[in-house]
């Protein structure tokens, strides 16, 4: 059980990790990044939208992910999100008919290339590990979540 | 976790639904009419010659002389060649460095003549393979420059960026001299950087033409080899209006919207332009396994129909030329001889309207 609740710990870790620069970075350069967001044939008319959007967004979940009784709500938006992107990098691979060359600078933290088949895989792992710490993640105080306390009992005589 | 599986369940179907709609909203897989028929002239796939594996630096068909082709690569003075479609050989032009020749290069071979022609170096190194000879030649246009075409040995027009006004010019340049000529009323002067009107550019050898077809509009602009105006037509598709729309920055211009590209790469030979269209006609439903080729009468711009390459978006033509009865086709990963041999041939023109 305590092995379970590490692994969500470090998967919630690394969400935060992930979210809090990602959104700093885009509101940071805001501008270009809504104006890269603008070059997206995806993305172009609502671009002044979810270049705010985006951000606040990643802002909240890792809030959610910081608290221990919204983890598993920030899990969900984690997942949701990441799906989105994943969904977002493979159709601009695939379907259209020109792709912007924009990631935020995010996966050179994670010592990676910056280009949209590596964003791809990178999304991939994040979905995949959001989805294993959904699985995993146990309420506190369940019957087999680990005790994150031990109440020490006297007796008075 | 039955439960959790199905909150999973429900929220992938959510994003695949929001991209969807953003798809549908945006059409950003370029699935709408585009307001024009394509007509064939040949009901079957054209037959495959040959066929030979490339390496993945070969970005370009230089030249072809009686059987051999030769292809330019990302390395200036690096060119392939092949003869058989069998195997690759390999000429290597011990070129001197040069600032900036690296950055924007192209090759031209007039064999044994080689000229490796840098774009924002300003330079031509000529050189050649036989005699081991070599010299660098100046081009004394007003900025950068891309597209070259060269007219003769001593002779070439490119498609020049003034460094001062952002104005993208034809420009005849004599090699000889360093001389660069411009233009006079072809171009409209943007101050883009010539992105509004990118294109690619071609001489027709045989009728001493050059014609330019942009990227993003359905423009195409005939030129002599003085550079003035024979003739300006359009593609068959509707898109009058550039697609491209820039923003000008403090130093930088670029594209502010996702660019829409209308025309690639074409080739132009015996009066006749081929252009690689990027849209799809109203009447077509496939764009994914077939790469459309439209053809246009150079004297009079009449459209004179199309043919499929056998091959889709996976093998997206790099470039391609036509000699004789001959289609080159370089791909990232191949170069294809095609069989274009009366199987292209109208009996009357077809028309079509704006």
């Amino acid at each position: 059980m305590q092995t379970r609740k590490i692994i969500v710990e470090i998967i919630c870790f690394l969400f935060i990790v992930l979210w809090i620069p990602a959104a700093m970075s885009k509101l940071m350069n805001f501008e270009t990044f809504r104006f890269q967001l603008g070059q997206s044939p995806y993305i172009q008319h609502v671009a002044s939208f979810t270049a705010i959007a985006v951000p606040v967004v990643e802002i909240i979940i890792a809030l959610l992910l910081v608290v221990g009784r919204t983890k598993l709500l920030g899990l969900y938006a984690s997942f949701f999100l990441m799906t989105l992107f994943t969904g977002y990098i493979y159709a601009m691979l695939h379907f259209s008919y020109y792709a912007p060359c924009s990631c935020g600078g995010i996966l050179k933290l994670f010592g990676l290339e910056e280009s949209w088949n590596d964003h791809l895989y990178f999304n991939i792992v994040f979905t995949l590990l959001a989805t294993v710490a959904i699985l995993l993640w146990q309420k506190e105080g369940s019957k087999n979540a680990a005790p994150y306390y031990t109440l020490k009992t006297e007796s008075y005589q | 976790m039955k439960q959790r599986l199905i909150i999973i369940g429900v929220l992938t179907v959510l994003a695949v639904g929001t991209l969807y709609a953003l798809n549908i909203s945006s059409d950003a897989s370029g699935s709408q009419k585009n307001g024009f028929i394509r007509q064939f002239v040949s009901e079957v796939s054209l037959p495959v010659y040959a066929e030979l594996a490339v390496p993945a630096q070969v970005i370009g068909i230089c030249a072809i002389y009686g059987d051999t082709v030769f292809l330019q690569t990302r390395t200036p003075g690096l060119i392939y060649y092949t003869s058989d479609f069998k195997r690759l050989d390999t000429i290597r032009l011990q070129i001197p460095p040069i600032p900036k020749m690296q950055s924007l290069f192209f090759t031209e071979v007039q064999y044994p003549v080689v000229y490796i022609i840098g774009g924002n170096a300003r330079k031509v190194i000529r050189g050649n393979v036989l005699k081991g000879a070599m010299d660098i030649l100046d081009v004394n246009t007003p900025g950068s420059f891309s597209h070259p075409v060269f007219l003769s040995d001593h002779e070439m027009v490119v498609r020049c960026i003034d460094s001062v006004t952002y104005d993208a010019l034809f420009y005849k340049v004599d090699l000889i001299s360093g001389s660069a000529i411009r233009e006079q009323g072809i171009s409209e002067h943007l101050g883009d950087a010539g992105f509004i009107h990118d294109g690619m550019l071609g001489f027709d050898i045989t009728n001493k033409q050059l014609a330019y077809v942009d990227y993003y509009s359905n423009n195409v602009t005939m030129l002599d080899e003085s550079l003035h105006l024979l003739k300006k037509f359009n593609t068959i598709d509707t898109h009058s209006v550039s697609g491209m729309v820039v923003h000008k920055g403090k130093g930088s211009i670029t594209n502010k919207l996702p660019p829409r590209m209308v025309n690639g790469i074409n080739a132009i030979s015996e009066g006749t332009l081929y252009v690689m269209s990027r849209l799809k006609g109203d009447n077509e439903t496939d764009m994914e396994t077939v790469i459309p080729i439209d053809r246009y009468n150079t004297s009079t711009g009449e459209y004179v129909g199309s043919f499929y390459l056998p091959f889709g978006k996976k093998q997206m033509p790099l470039d391609f030329i036509i000699k004789g009865n001959a289609l080159y086709v370089l791909t990232s990963s191949k170069l294809i001889q095609l069989d274009v041999n009366n199987k292209l041939i109208l009996t009357k023109p077809i028309s079509y309207n704006h």
